[in-house]
């Protein structure tokens, strides 16, 4: 339920949802700048805002009388950027705006939030050695890099819009690209022969687009198909663990606490799930289905746990592995040959005499 | 999810700024072919390589009407406001004219160049 702001179009009153209205407020606004030594000026600024209306017209029937924030910037990503300049002396202003780059986030291709792909983006490099780079600063720092990824992940903000995406690259913004792409794949198939003209350009990058959502929400059930997977031998092995002390057959030793094998189960669990589900959501992202991105902090939050459980499954490996490699089952064991861990001796001392 | 470019994405860039030089031309010619209304000629050059916005459309539309090609008409319509029916002048028939001669020769120069 958001706040509705009521505005005037060119003599029509339209009702717009209070983001949909920051957005269009910020776009007059930034046409004015640029028609202003336009002697049309004012002539071209009702122009934009009939167009406007009418493309509005389009979303509103007797049983939606609101304009969504959504839709009101697909409108505006519609209708450009306002081209002020007369002379083509403007063109080196521009150009330097131009070439200026910003610094975002880009999820399309990103392997987990799009940090090293934005980044990569801005320096011009390629995103396997911005990748390289963070895993190394991680091994070196002793896992810090994870910390300075997510820091990151916070601080720089996704590209969402069209507009943003080209000015994460320092390009300039032209039309829709998907449109023109669809468009393009008109036209050659039209001079194929493939569709006779009794099909409108509007009906094939409708269809094209349907058919490409499609495509993702196929792909989104499959991933989602491997997560339920992952979640069912999840819970199976909690089960398994509760009832009888074994993980699919493999017995649990003396002194091995079955809240810790919970643990190490539930952290290899998050650790193929979280990506996953994050997947899962930009896929549907991109086919439409979710009209927003997830909030930052929240998916920031799962991505925190995610590099806890990481942690936690290392950490208890590497005892876990020394302790089965010098055939020492038990935990006091561990500690009387010097190991280290000695943050976990105290937590697993604890956890033994608790079971037991 | 991730559009890449075909290899001649690197052509409809470089000749990204002759599409926009030759957006008033163009422009002159659809409204010669017929009466039209602003949305009709971003209709017209959605289907070609000219695809603009109503961002750059409109401040062209305006300039071509100070400089006296074409001129607009209010078409009242029912369900709305009215609207601007541009039309073509007989100095933008002129001007139109003259473009598509110095278009032609220009085309042709390319053409002959390096022939033997």
């Amino acid at each position: 339920m958001n706040k509705v702001v009521i505005i005037n179009l060119n003599g029509n009153a339209y009702h717009i949802e209070e983001d949909g209205y920051d957005a269009l407020h910020n776009y007059l606004e930034q046409a004015k700048k640029r028609l202003k030594t336009n002697p049309d000026k004012e002539e071209i600024l009702s122009d934009f805002e009939q167009a406007i209306a009418d493309k509005c017209n389009e979303y509103l029937s007797a049983k939606k009388t609101v304009i969504k924030a959504s839709e009101m910037k697909k409108i505006i990503e519609q209708m450009g950027p306002v081209d002020g300049e007369e002379e083509s002396e403007g063109e080196t202003n521009k150009d330097t705006k131009e070439s200026r780059k910003k610094l975002y986030q880009i999820r399309e291709g990103a392997w987990i939030s799009g940090v090293c792909n934005g980044l990569a983006v801005y320096f011009g490099i390629d995103v396997m050695l911005v990748r390289a780079i963070f895993i190394i600063l991680t091994f070196i720092t002793h896992g810090a890099g994870i910390l300075l990824y997510i820091i990151l992940m916070f601080l720089i903000p996704w590209a969402k819009t069209p507009e943003e995406k080209a000015k994460a690259r320092g390009e300039k913004f032209t039309a829709d690209s998907f449109f023109v792409k669809a468009s393009a794949k008109y036209e050659e198939f039209r001079k194929k022969g493939i569709i006779p003209s009794s099909i409108s350009q509007e009906q094939f990058v409708h269809n094209w687009k349907m058919l490409h959502h499609t495509g993702n929400r196929i792909g989104a059930m499959v991933i989602g198909f491997i997560a339920g997977i992952v979640l069912w031998f999840w819970i199976v092995s909690l089960w398994s663990i509760a009832t009888s002390g074994t993980v699919f057959g493999y017995g649990l030793g003396n002194g091995v606490s079955r809240w810790l094998v919970a643990l190490f189960v539930t952290a290899i669990a998050y650790i193929l799930f979280w990506p996953l589900k994050v997947w899962i959501r930009s896929t549907l992202i991109s086919a439409e289905v979710y009209k927003k991105e997830p909030r930052p902090f929240i998916e920031g939050l799962g991505w925190l746990v995610w590099a806890v459980a990481i942690i936690v499954f290392v950490s208890m490996s590497v005892i876990y592995s020394q302790a089965l490699t010098k055939d020492i089952m038990s935990l006091e064991n561990v500690l009387t040959h010097g190991q280290k861990a000695e943050n976990f001796k105290a937590k697993h001392f604890y956890f033994n005499t608790k079971v037991k | 999810m991730l559009y890449k470019g075909s290899l001649c994405m690197n052509i409809q860039d470089n000749f990204g700024p002759i599409r926009k030089g030759l957006l008033g031309f163009v422009v002159l010619k659809i409204i010669a072919g017929r009466k039209a209304y602003a949305a009709d000629i971003i209709q017209e050059l959605n289907k070609t390589e000219f695809t603009t916005q109503e961002g750059t459309l409109y401040p062209l539309l305006s300039r071509l009407r100070r400089e006296g090609f074409v001129d607009y008409e209010w078409v009242e319509s029912e369900a709305g406001p009215p609207r601007k029916y541009y039309i073509l002048t007989k100095a933008g028939k002129k001007e139109l004219e003259n473009l598509e001669k110095y278009w032609n020769g220009l085309h042709l120069t390319i053409k002959k160049l390096g022939e033997k």
